[in-house]
C-alpha cells in the first residue's frame, strides 16, 4: 500500500507537467485547428530563459518562471502572427501547412539553443529544498509539491477565465464555431493571437517546472510533444477538461505500470491505453463522462 | 497562390536553415591529392553532448597528423556528417559520404544501433569502418568484412568484471537498470547471468531513452533493496538518475558501465564512490593516454571520457593501418587493420580475424572526485 500510495504521488507529479502540456494544446488545437508540433519547443524555451534568468541573472526562481513564461508567450504569439498569414485557405490546406510550419519551427528552436546553448544537460537552480519529508509513508519533497499545486492552480485560473471572462467566452465562441463567432463580431485573430500566446505561455510553465525539478536540455521537448499529444487524444481533442483528466490519469498509470512492471514498458503503456480510448471511446475519456 | 508560393519559400527556407544547423561542418568536395576520411557522429538529439566533444577529438588527431605531414604524402580531409544516433539517418550520411563525397575509409556512428546501419553500406562498397565505441557485440559477430570493432563489448566486459566485482564488493543482492535498446539489454542479461553465476539474487530493470523521471523505479528499487546497481545509461539519462538516486535516499552502491565526462560535470558527489567496470580509466598511465588527455584538455577545458577516447582510438588504429598498408586500396588497408597490435588510450589493442579487438578491462573508483584503477582484468578474447 505504500508503494502504491507512492507511486500515485509520483505519478501527480508528472500528470501535472502532462496537463500544462496538454491544455495549451488542446486549446490551440479547439481554437485555431493547429496541430502544433513545435508545442515542446516553447516548453523547452521557457526552460532555457528561465535558466537564464534564474542561473544567470540570478533572479528568483518564481520571478524567472513568470517572467520566461511571458516571454514565451509574446513569442508564441509572433509565430502565430506568421502562422494567421495563411487564415483565409481552405481548412485541409491550412491543417497542412501550418503541421508544416509547426514541424519546421520545432526543428529550428531545438537546432538553434543545440548551437546557441550547447547539448549539455543543465538544470535551473531554484533554490527551493528537494530534502525529504514525508506525509504519512509517502515521501515527497516541497518543489514536487508545489509542481502539482502550480500546475493544477495555473489550469484552474485559467478554466475560470475561459468561463467567465468576457474574453473566455469569445475563445469558447471561436472553439464552437469560428464564422459564426466572427459574425457576432468576435476577433477571431485577436482570439487566435490570446489562445496561442495562453497555450505557449502554459507550455513554457511546464518546461521550467520540469528544469527545476530534472534538467534540461535543447530537443527536451520532442518527448514532451509527444506525451501532450496522448494526453490530447485520451482527454479528447479540443476538451480543456479532458486534458487535465488525462494527464492525470496517464501520469498516475505511467507511474503504477512503471513500479509494479517495468518502467522499459512506460511509454507502452501508456499508448496501448490511447489505443483502448480511441478504439472504444474515439471521442476521448471527457466527453463520454459528460454524457 | 500567393500564399502557396509564400508557404513554399518558407518550408525551403527553414528546412534550408535546419539542414545547416544539424550539419555544423558542411562537406567538402574531394580531391586525390588527400586521403578523405568519413566521419558520422550524433550532432544533434538527446546524445549531441557525446557527440561533438567525440568530433574535438577527431578532429584534434587528424590536425596533429596533418601538421607532421599527413600520411602517404597527403593530407587527411575529414568529411563529415550528423548521423543523430539513428539507424536511417547515419545510413542517408554514409551513403552521402560514399556516393559524393568519395570517402576511403569511415568511423562512425557511436550508438550500436547507428553503427548498424552502416553495415550494409561499408559492404558494398569495400569501406573499412574502424569503430573502437559501439558496445554491440551483434555487430561485430554480423560477419561483415569491413566493420572493425575495437572496443570491449557490453557482454564482455560484464563477463570479466562481474566475478571480480562480486568478490571485491561482497555482492549478495543486485539489480540492474539500463536503457530499453539492444546493447543495453543485453549488458543486463549479461550482468544478470553472471551475477546468478557467482550466487547473488539479482533483478533486472530498464527504461525508455530520455527518461528525466526516475522515481516510480526508485521507489520500486528501494523496496527491492539491492547493495549493488548495475547501471547502463547515456549521459543525460545518468545525470537525472544518479542526482535523483542521492535525492531518494536509495542506500545502494552504483557499479555504472561507463563514466562519461557530463556525469563528472553536472553529477559531482553523486558519482563519489561508485564503480566502473571501465574499458576506460582517464588516469591510465601509458605514453598515448598522457598525450591525448593533455592535448585533449587543451583543447577543450575538459577531460576526456572513454566514447571520446574510442574514437580518438579509431583514429589511431586507422592512421597506424594506413601507414602500414602503404595505400588506401581498400584489401590492403582491411588486412593491416586486422595486424594492428599498437598502444591506444586504452592499452595495447589487437584484431582476431574477424575484426573483433580488445583490451584490458580495469575495475576502478571514484575517490574524491579521481577515478582510481582498483584491479586490472587482462584481455583473453572476447
Amino acid at each position: 500500500m505504500e508503494e502504491l500510495l507512492q507511486q500515485i504521488f509520483n505519478g501527480l507529479v508528472v500528470g501535472s507537467v502532462y496537463i500544462l502540456m496538454a491544455v495549451g494544446l488542446t486549446i490551440i488545437f479547439g481554437v485555431m485547428n493547429i496541430v502544433n508540433f513545435a508545442h515542446g519547443e516553447f516548453y523547452m524555451l521557457g526552460a532555457y530563459f528561465a535558466f537564464i534568468l534564474v542561473n544567470i541573472l540570478k533572479l528568483n526562481f518564481f520571478v524567472g518562471l513568470i517572467v520566461a513564461s511571458i516571454v514565451v508567450g509574446l513569442f508564441g504569439i509572433v509565430i502565430e502572427r506568421i502562422i494567421d498569414r495563411f487564415g483565409n485557405m481552405a481548412e485541409t490546406d491550412y491543417i497542412y501547412y501550418t503541421i508544416l510550419i509547426t514541424i519546421a519551427i520545432s526543428m529550428i528552436l531545438s537546432n538553434t539553443v543545440n548551437v546557441l546553448a550547447g547539448p549539455a544537460q543543465k538544470q535551473i537552480l531554484s533554490g527551493i529544498s528537494t530534502a525529504p519529508i514525508y506525509i504519512g509513508s509517502v515521501r515527497v519533497n516541497v518543489f514536487k509539491l508545489l509542481v502539482i499545486v502550480i500546475a493544477f492552480s495555473v489550469s484552474i485560473i485559467f478554466g475560470l477565465f475561459l468561463k467567465y471572462s468576457k474574453f473566455g467566452k469569445a475563445m469558447r465562441a471561436s472553439f464552437e464555431n469560428k464564422e459564426a463567432a466572427a459574425s457576432v463580431g468576435i476577433n477571431t485573430s485577436i482570439v487566435n493571437m490570446v489562445t496561442f500566446g495562453i497555450g505557449t505561455f502554459m507550455a513554457s510553465i511546464g518546461g521550467i517546472l520540469v528544469g527545476g525539478m530534472f534538467n534540461i536540455f535543447p530537443f527536451m521537448g520532442s518527448h514532451a510533444n509527444l506525451k501532450a499529444f496522448a494526453v490530447v487524444i485520451l482527454g479528447g481533442l479540443g476538451s480543456f477538461s479532458g486534458a487535465i483528466l488525462g494527464g492525470t490519469i496517464l501520469g498516475i498509470i505511467e507511474s503504477i505500470s512503471s513500479g509494479y512492471f517495468s518502467l522499459g514498458y512506460k511509454d507502452a503503456v501508456s499508448f496501448i491505453l490511447i489505443i483502448l480510448v480511441l478504439v472504444f471511446r474515439p471521442e476521448g475519456l471527457h466527453r463520454r463522462v459528460n454524457r | 497562390m500567393k500564399n502557396k508560393l509564400m508557404v513554399l519559400a518558407l518550408i525551403t527556407g527553414v528546412i534550408l536553415l535546419a539542414l545547416t544547423s544539424t550539419a555544423p561542418v558542411a562537406a567538402q568536395s574531394g580531391t586525390s591529392d588527400k586521403i578523405l576520411i568519413g566521419v558520422i557522429e550524433v550532432l544533434s538529439g538527446n546524445e549531441a553532448y557525446d557527440g561533438m566533444r567525440m568530433l574535438e577529438a577527431v578532429k584534434m588527431i587528424t590536425e596533429q597528423v596533418n601538421e607532421a605531414g599527413g600520411l602517404l604524402g597527403k593530407q587527411i580531409e575529414l568529411k563529415i556528417e550528423d548521423g543523430a544516433g539513428d539507424m536511417v539517418t547515419s545510413a542517408n550520411a554514409a551513403e552521402k559520404l560514399v556516393a559524393n563525397d568519395k570517402i576511403q575509409a569511415l568511423i562512425g556512428a557511436y550508438e550500436s544501433t547507428a553503427t548498424a546501419g552502416l553495415l550494409p553500406i561499408v559492404a558494398k562498397y569495400h569501406i573499412p569502418l574502424v569503430n573502437c565505441v559501439s558496445q554491440n557485440q551483434k555487430l561485430s559477430d554480423s560477419g561483415n568484412k569491413w566493420y572493425f570493432s575495437g572496443t570491449l563489448k557490453s557482454n564482455t566486459i560484464a563477463r570479466m568484471a562481474i566475478p571480480e566485482l562480486v568478490k571485491m564488493l561482497d555482492i549478495k543482492k543486485a539489480a540492474t537498470l539500463v536503457i530499453n535498446a539492444d546493447t543495453e539489454l543485453m549488458y543486463s542479461e549479461a550482468c544478470y547471468k553472471y551475477l546468478t553465476e557467482q550466487g547473488v539474487t539479482a533483478s533486472t530493470n530498464s527504461f525508455p531513452g530520455g527518461t528525466q523521471d526516475f522515481s516510480s523505479i526508485l521507489t520500486k528499487l528501494k523496496k527491492e533493496a539491492p547493495d549493488t546497481i548495475f547501471i547502463n545509461m547515456g549521459s543525460n539519462e545518468g545525470v537525472n538518475f544518479l542526482k535523483q538516486l542521492y535525492q531518494s535516499g536509495l542506500k545502494a552502491r552504483i557499479v555504472a558501465s561507463d563514466l562519461y565526462q557530463q556525469w563528472a560535470d553536472e553529477a559531482g558527489k553523486e558519482i563519489e564512490g561508485m564503480y566502473f567496470p571501465a574499458r576506460y580509466v582517464v588516469s591510465q598511465d601509458n605514453p598515448v593516454n598522457n598525450k591525448f588527455v593533455a592535448d585533449f584538455q587543451a583543447r577543450t577545458g575538459k577531460l576526456p571520457d572513454d566514447s571520446v577516447a574510442g574514437d580518438y582510438d579509431s583514429m589511431l588504429v586507422l592512421f597506424d593501418s594506413i601507414k602500414r598498408a602503404g595505400t588506401m586500396e581498400p584489401q590492403a588497408l582491411r588486412e593491416a587493420i586486422l595486424k594492428t597490435d599498437m598502444e591506444i588510450t586504452r592499452g595495447r589493442i589487437t584484431f582476431d580475424e574477424a575484426g573483433r579487438g580488445g583490451f584490458d578491462c580495469k575495475i576502478a573508483q571514484m575517490q574524491n572526485g579521481e577515478l582510481v584503477i582498483l584491479q586490472i582484468i587482462p584481455y583473453t578474447g572476447i
